[in-house]
């Protein structure tokens, strides 16, 4: 249910306060096996990060043209991480960015659920009302 | 003869029910035993009521559904339950660490305050430190995921409650969802239910006085409908669009 790209934000911020590094909190992402396009790119991503030609690396930057500007961020922190770099402040940031980004993502699709749950109410089941007793008192008052 | 044949398929079908109510914890062994004294007991009348056998037929049905319900809807029960009780089994779990307590103490702890049923859902978590817990046969998918997070935490041996208490926050992030949808689905499930009753009583009142009878077409069209705007109630909405 949790946004795959929290979901790699909290492995990762994990696997560094367990003294690992980042590949393999990347590693045990990877291992959740999520089917989300997210998730898919990001193996891949991985993969052309991984080998270090200059062909993979121009890959793997056309490749960042999938994701949104979120998920890029998350993966510019990330290749910075991958180089060497201290991005645990920054992953810490980007996760309480990201929760509440997905409180306000809850908000919204609750307050417009209310009007999408009347669209089967209105367009199919007022309907199947209105049939069985309009077109039979019809057929009795043209007889 | 017929009497005896149905009283002793009742005995076998109530047993049937209460073992399975029993395996999962729903209701305990020596509860079962007082139940099924009671409930058996229509079945021995079969002997002295032979005329009656229809309320018989009728009671023994209640508990083939009872039995048909059970399959259908008992994961999704224990889901929901294991869905309102994770966040606070962690919640305990994290503050038994915090006091001082190791893993597998907290972990004890924890599983034994839970109810019967609880603990029948949640007996992955028993097992986290353990080193076959790859090979366990889990009763519950969701439970043993649930398990094997915890595991993977645990065994990591630094910054525990951190870790917890992240893993939390996501838990926490799956309710806020579920508790905000729940109470929707609530108001439009009422308004659901209420056009079904009214949708039998127009059908009732077509069929008896307007001549519905005469038109089969219409009421395939009407009750397509129908289901169709029941199916879309209970499938819009279960799912949300992260922005992220």
């Amino acid at each position: 249910m949790e946004p795959a790209a929290l979901r790699l934000c909290r492995d990762i911020r994990n696997a560094i306060e367990s003294q690992k590094s980042i590949k393999y909190g990347l590693q045990v992402f990877i291992n959740r096996k999520l089917r989300d396009p997210f998730s898919v790119n990001l193996v891949r991503w991985v993969q052309l990060i991984g080998h270090n030609s200059e062909i993979n690396r121009s890959e793997a930057h056309r490749l960042t043209d999938l994701f949104n500007i979120y998920q890029r961020t998350l993966l510019l922190v990330i290749e910075n991480g991958l180089a060497g770099h201290s991005v645990s402040d920054h992953l810490m940031q980007i996760e309480s960015e990201f929760q509440a980004i997905c409180l306000a993502d809850i908000a919204k699709h609750t307050a417009t659920l209310p009007f999408r749950l009347q669209i089967p109410l209105l367009l199919f089941i007022l309907p199947a009302i209105l049939i069985i007793i309009i077109v039979p008192a019809l057929n009795l008052m043209a007889l | 003869m017929m009497s005896f044949l149905i009283s002793v398929f009742g005995f076998l079908i109530s047993k049937l029910v209460l073992s399975r109510f029993e395996n999962v914890q729903l209701v305990h062994a020596q509860k079962s035993k007082i139940f099924f004294i009671i409930l058996s007991f229509p079945f021995y009348l079969t002997l002295f009521f032979k005329d009656q056998l229809i309320f018989f037929m009728v009671y023994i049905g209640i508990f083939v559904s009872t039995l048909i319900l059970f399959f259908l809807f008992f994961e999704k029960y224990a889901f929901y339950i294991f869905s309102s009780r994770k966040n606070s089994l962690l919640s305990a779990l994290i503050f038994l660490i915090q006091s001082g307590n190791s893993p597998q103490k907290a972990i004890h702890e924890c599983y034994f305050q839970l109810t019967e049923f609880e603990k029948y859902i949640f007996q992955p978590i028993l097992y986290v430190f353990d080193e076959n817990f790859q090979n366990l046969n889990p009763r519950l998918s969701f439970s043993a995921d649930f398990a094997k997070e915890i595991r993977s935490i645990l065994l990591t041996k630094t910054k525990i409650t951190d870790q917890l208490r992240r893993f939390q926050s996501s838990i926490q992030l799956e309710n806020e969802f579920r508790q905000k949808s729940e109470a929707i689905y609530q108001q439009i499930g009422v308004q659901m239910m209420m056009s079904v009753v009214i949708y039998v009583l127009l059908f009732a009142i077509s069929w008896l006085s307007l001549g519905l009878k005469q038109h089969p077409d219409l009421i395939l069209v009407s009750f397509l409908l129908l289901l169709a705007g029941i199916y879309g109630i209970f499938n819009i909405g279960k799912k949300i669009k992260w922005n992220i």
